[in-house]
């Protein structure tokens, strides 16, 4: 115990700095789907009018995410993340004042996809990563995570609450001065610039850095692999709720397994980020993981549908959900350094947005065109035995750079 | 060589345990609403 007290002396604040960013950040993301309803009411849009703005938000998310890390590691993350905050916050506001659709969607799409770009996974996991000496690093990344998803397990019905008090544009506002004001925080998350850094990487270039990991086969696998975690995660968010709602199941099953998620997500996030590196090998962490979530699919849709199967299905799958964002990221520090951590992992989390993007939009097209989700929890299965199969050969020693660097050197 | 655990560790960890028990009886609570589950799962399915 005063080990770990030692570590909460240590890097407490950080960690809580970095997990109530990713938190808000994600929380509010998540909770979009509360707003869809009295926007379309209130604007005289279509729900598919006001879903298309979250939809370009997602893909801008994805598009910019390898270009907020390059402006993290080139200028440091604090400021990155202070300009994600700013940025985001600006949006919730602008959106609460779209007098029409173009604008909302640039600014519900563009701003804050932009915004969640300098303020999640991506830019935090990475300067958390940096600061953090090995040793305390397995538990820091995993507490962040933990943190993260308490934040937003609280965030979605706290919303919930906002608009039954505010109305939707008000809550809004609420929920940008709220981020806005959290904003310095990010200066918790002060990483040395590119040009500071002492990593192994000698006078290794971003452009070196970036050409190096597309010519490494397991940067091309793990990217595989988090794309079919994207699509699983977008299927399984986006329309397991109604799937359950749909069979019939009550409202009150339907919400815990909801919540049950929320929950399990935390612990599961904290288990992973921290036994994977310090315990185990992360690669195969991830192929477990992965095979585990195949596992839980397959039983759910295979046995008979009931309160009791749901729960279960749902504690499960929340204790995967998210356990593989600080394993990829983790596993792309481990094999290429962290001086372009937040760079490399951007690349890859473009790949996890592409799978999101399948994911949602196949699902959606598959129910209309057959009536069921049947085909499409096979397609997530299948996803999951590829991105399982494909992190175990991975080669995930450290690039042979550092010695080819000190051979020049010496 | 075992330190003592300072009365200080002990009130701070039950205090982060009682805030976060609150907090998930608290969303836990609101997950249940019926209003919230509907709007939840019919909207998801439109941005993931």
């Amino acid at each position: 115990m005063s080990n770990v007290t030692g570590i909460v002396r240590r890097w407490g604040l950080l960690v809580l700095a970095g997990g109530l960013i990713m938190g808000l950040s994600l929380g509010i993301r998540q909770s979009q789907g509360l707003f869809m309803l009295p926007i379309s009411m209130g604007m005289s849009w279509s729900i598919e009018e006001v879903g298309f703005a979250f939809a370009i938000q997602n893909l801008v998310w994805g598009l910019t995410q390898p270009f907020t890390g390059m402006l993290a590691d080139r200028f440091g993350s604090a400021r990155v993340i202070l300009f994600g905050v700013l940025i985001y916050a600006a949006g919730l506001v602008a959106m609460a004042n779209s007098p029409e659709l173009t604008l909302f969607n640039i600014n519900a799409g563009v701003l804050i996809g932009v915004g969640l770009a300098g303020t999640a996974f991506g830019v935090v996991y990475g300067a958390v990563s940096k600061i953090v000496p090995h040793a305390d690093s397995a538990w820091a990344i995993g507490a962040v995570g933990a943190i993260g998803g308490l934040v937003q397990f609280l965030v979605v019905p706290l919303v919930h609450q906002l608009l039954n008090s505010h109305a939707w544009d008000g809550t809004l506002i609420v929920l940008g001065v709220l981020f806005a004001v959290l904003g310095p925080l990010a200066f918790l998350l002060r990483t040395k610039r590119a040009d500071e850094s002492v990593d192994n990487h000698g006078d290794q270039s971003m452009s070196d850095a970036i050409s190096e990991a597309f010519r490494h086969n397991g940067f091309w696998l793990l990217n595989l692999g988090f794309m079919a975690c994207g699509f699983q995660l977008a299927f399984l968010a986006g329309h397991v709720p109604a799937y359950l709602v749909d069979r019939g199941l009550p409202l009150s099953v339907g919400g815990t397994a909801i919540a049950l998620i929320s929950l399990t997500n935390i612990a599961g996030t904290f288990v992973f980020g921290y036994v994977g590196g310090s315990i185990f090998r992360r690669k195969y962490t991830l192929s477990f993981l992965y095979f585990c979530r195949i596992a839980a699919m397959i039983t759910f849709i295979t046995v008979p549908l009931s309160p009791v199967s749901t729960y279960i299905f749902a504690a499960v799958i929340g204790f995967l959900w998210l356990g593989t964002v600080p394993l990829t990221s983790g596993l792309v520090a481990q094999i290429f350094g962290t001086k372009y951590l937040t760079t490399l992992f951007g690349f890859v989390f473009f790949g996890h947005q592409l799978g999101a993007f399948l994911g949602i939009w196949l699902a959606g097209y598959v129910f209309d065109t057959t009536g069921s989700y049947n085909l499409i929890w096979w397609v997530a299965i299948a996803a999951g035995a590829i991105a399982a199969l494909v992190h175990m050969p991975i080669n995930d020693r450290v690039v042979m750079r550092t010695k080819t660097t000190e051979a020049y050197s010496t | 060589m075992s330190k003592r655990i300072s009365v200080s560790s002990i009130a701070t960890f039950w205090v982060i345990a009682l805030v976060v028990i609150t907090a998930i009886v608290y969303g836990f609570r609101h997950y249940l609403d019926p209003v919230f589950v509907f709007s939840y799962a019919y909207a998801m399915k439109f941005c993931g």
